[in-house]
């Protein structure tokens, strides 16, 4: 498998939440490359550098690649500045994507802020698949509500019989939904907890405090998965920069089984 | 292969070095740059060190040159190159871009071609380093073609390495001091009244270059020569794997920290440490070029993340380089990173010890970090 770019053009470029946008792309040589939810691509800014972006799209819609980009530094700040027509180089699909059939149980999907994104590939072909019986619930937190990533896409996942709660830390006047932190939303579910599995990506401690709490509920540590985000700069697993403890992210995540990163997550770095 | 030996008279060893190059795109071995044993090209056999031996310590290095009384070429230990910077440059081209007005991107990717090179003086330990290093490099679905052409050319002549620095522990880590495999041609260095280098061959082509020579065989009585009793000095304890990541809040990480410059000498100097960067700049014409270079745990850069770098802290740094090195090594390619040469110890400017680091961590924390 070739680890070389592809030169991709851009699509479309669409404003999400404030300081986030998704990209959409279409390789200038043909069909994009198959891919599993979560995987990633390395979107090259020219002259600038690479940055690791799960691609967000649904991975059986496959005549273009989506990424949700936040505008962090230099690279990011590039690729916001793409528009219809421009063309950038992209390495990839790389890594471990999500395992959609941990478990036949309910699905629990917890996503904090821009977290959303590897996510959004996920609970797009759970939908497609999910048998009757089986509960998808999709559980997005935010600062804001205006943080709320895809929020005109929730309908149309209701629609398809996943469950969406939203829940907001800090709620603006005119808000009546949940307000608190992903966890204890979690937490409040009425689940069969031993047969269900979660997927969760968001911010490391958001991440922790989820997976401990799963545990405690009776979930096998082992059906929660998490994606982890580390400096992945090479995406293909040779330049040392994701570590985590024993995983190397690139190569044996993003999408890592919780006993697989419990105790590296818990390690005090400063 | 390896049980027939021959006899290489000091005399020939130029005419190992032609053979050599007329078969390799470039030679390399050992030279004396800057008051420092190097891997550098050499032309022929005079370009090798003479009566020059070094000493290592902590934080130290000196060459020594005799007094003319020896002929021996090989006398030294490792100096601060190593078979990584062969196969993985510091600096190496990976493609360039060029973005037309309309827009427009094409990439022109560097072309991988196998280049030729021999390498004379090799000690076991970078054999074993090398390997170690493949597996970090070729070894998964997507294994670097660079590293691979650049592994691909090389033939390695290994010296028998009979004189050990103080701060290398080969043999507490099972990665020497004998050669046991992973070269071309094995030589050992032999003095009994004149000098002369008995000769084995690991393989096809190293059996190819003995054949060219016309050498003759020698005798098992001189082949006891093989090996040196001389036993390095340091040693690496046999549970540093377990040792080093059994307690991340043991004090002794906040103790080497105060020490510890963040330097990134070890990590340069380390023949495994393969941590690279990729590095894109743009030149006036406007054409965008992507580098490889060596990168460091040791830099703020390299852990950075949106927020900011997940290890700020020089402890959380030095703390990631020796669990990685000792520990966490086995988890990712299932041995360790570390082959006992030394390197670290004698190029720290501080002269930090990874074995006293590891001994000290076995020792109990007696308070919280």
């Amino acid at each position: 498998m070739t680890t070389d770019p592809r030169v991709h053009v851009v699509r479309d470029v669409v404003p999400e939440t404030p300081g986030v946008v998704t990209i959409h792309v279409v390789p200038v040589d043909g069909p994009p490359a198959r891919f599993v939810p979560a995987q990633i691509g390395m979107l090259g800014a020219f002259g600038i550098g690479e940055a690791a972006m799960s691609i967000s799209s649904s991975s059986s819609v496959l005549d273009h690649h989506e990424y949700t980009v936040r505008r962090a530094g230099a690279i990011t700040t590039a690729l916001h500045r793409l528009r219809p027509g421009d063309q950038l180089a992209i390495r990839g699909p790389f890594g471990r994507g999500w395992d959609l059939d941990a478990s036949p149980g309910d699905v629990v999907v917890g996503a904090g802020g821009i977290g959303l994104a590897p996510l959004r590939s996920a609970i797009l072909a759970l939908a497609e698949r999910t048998p009757l019986g089986r509960r998808v619930i999709v559980v997005v937190g935010a600062r804001r509500s205006s943080d709320l990533l895809y929020r005109n896409q929730y309908d149309g996942w209701r629609a398809r019989g996943v469950e969406v709660i939203e829940t907001v830390d800090a709620p603006e006047n005119g808000w009546s939904g949940r307000v608190g932190v992903v966890p204890d939303a979690i937490g409040e579910l009425d689940l069969d907890w031993s047969s269900a599995a979660a997927m969760l990506c968001g911010p490391d401690v958001m991440m922790r405090v989820t997976a401990e709490m799963l545990v405690e509920r009776g979930m096998p540590a082992g059906r929660v998965q998490l994606t982890m985000e580390r400096n992945m700069h090479c995406g293909t697993g040779r330049c040392g920069h994701c570590q985590l403890g024993p995983a190397i992210i690139c190569r044996d995540g993003p999408v890592m089984r919780y006993p697989d990163v419990a105790r590296a997550m818990h390690v005090e770095e400063r | 292969m390896s049980t027939t030996a021959w006899q290489l008279p000091a005399s020939h060893l130029d005419r190992l070095v032609d053979v050599l190059r007329r078969d390799a795109d470039e030679v390399i071995g050992p030279r004396v740059v800057d008051g420092v044993i190097r891997m550098r090209p050499v032309e022929c056999a005079d370009d090798l060190p003479v009566d020059v031996t070094d000493e290592q310590a902590g934080g130290r290095y000196r060459v020594v040159h005799g007094t003319g009384a020896s002929q021996l070429r090989f006398s030294y230990a490792v100096g601060p190159d190593s078979l990584k910077a062969v196969v993985q440059p510091p600096r190496a081209p990976v493609l360039t871009m060029q973005r037309s007005a309309d827009g427009a991107v094409a990439v022109n990717v560097q072309q991988r071609h196998v280049r030729r090179r021999a390498v004379i003086g090799v000690r076991s330990c970078d054999l074993v380093a090398l390997a170690r290093l493949d597996r970090t490099q070729l070894d998964g679905p997507y294994p670097d073609t660079h590293y691979a052409a650049a592994r691909a050319g090389l033939f390695l002549v290994a010296v028998e390495c009979t004189h050990p620095a103080a701060t290398c522990f080969c043999d507490s880590v099972g990665t020497g001091p004998a050669v046991e495999g992973g070269a071309d041609l094995v030589l050992t260095e032999i003095d009994d009244g004149s000098v002369w280098y008995l000769v084995r061959a690991f393989t096809g082509a190293g059996r190819g270059v003995v054949d060219e020579l016309g050498l003759d065989e020698v005798s098992p009585v001189m082949r006891e020569h093989i090996g040196d009793p001389n036993r390095p000095r340091r040693s690496l304890r046999p549970d540093a794997a377990a040792v080093v990541v059994a307690d991340l809040a043991h004090r002794r990480w906040d103790d080497v920290a105060d020490r510890c410059l963040t330097c990134g000498n070890c990590t340069a100097v380390c023949p495994t440490c393969f941590c690279t960067a990729i590095d894109d700049r743009v030149d006036l014409d406007g054409t965008a070029h992507r580098d490889r270079v060596w990168d460091t745990c040791f830099s703020g850069e390299y852990s950075h993340v949106g927020p900011g770098p997940v290890r700020s802290s020089p402890m959380s740094r030095y703390r990631q380089w020796l669990t990685h090195k000792l520990g966490t090594w086995h988890d990712q390619f299932g041995e360790s990173g570390c082959v006992g040469c030394g390197r670290c110890i004698t190029w720290c400017p501080v002269g930090i010890d990874l074995t006293v680091e590891a001994d000290a961590l076995a020792e109990p924390s007696g308070g919280a970090g």
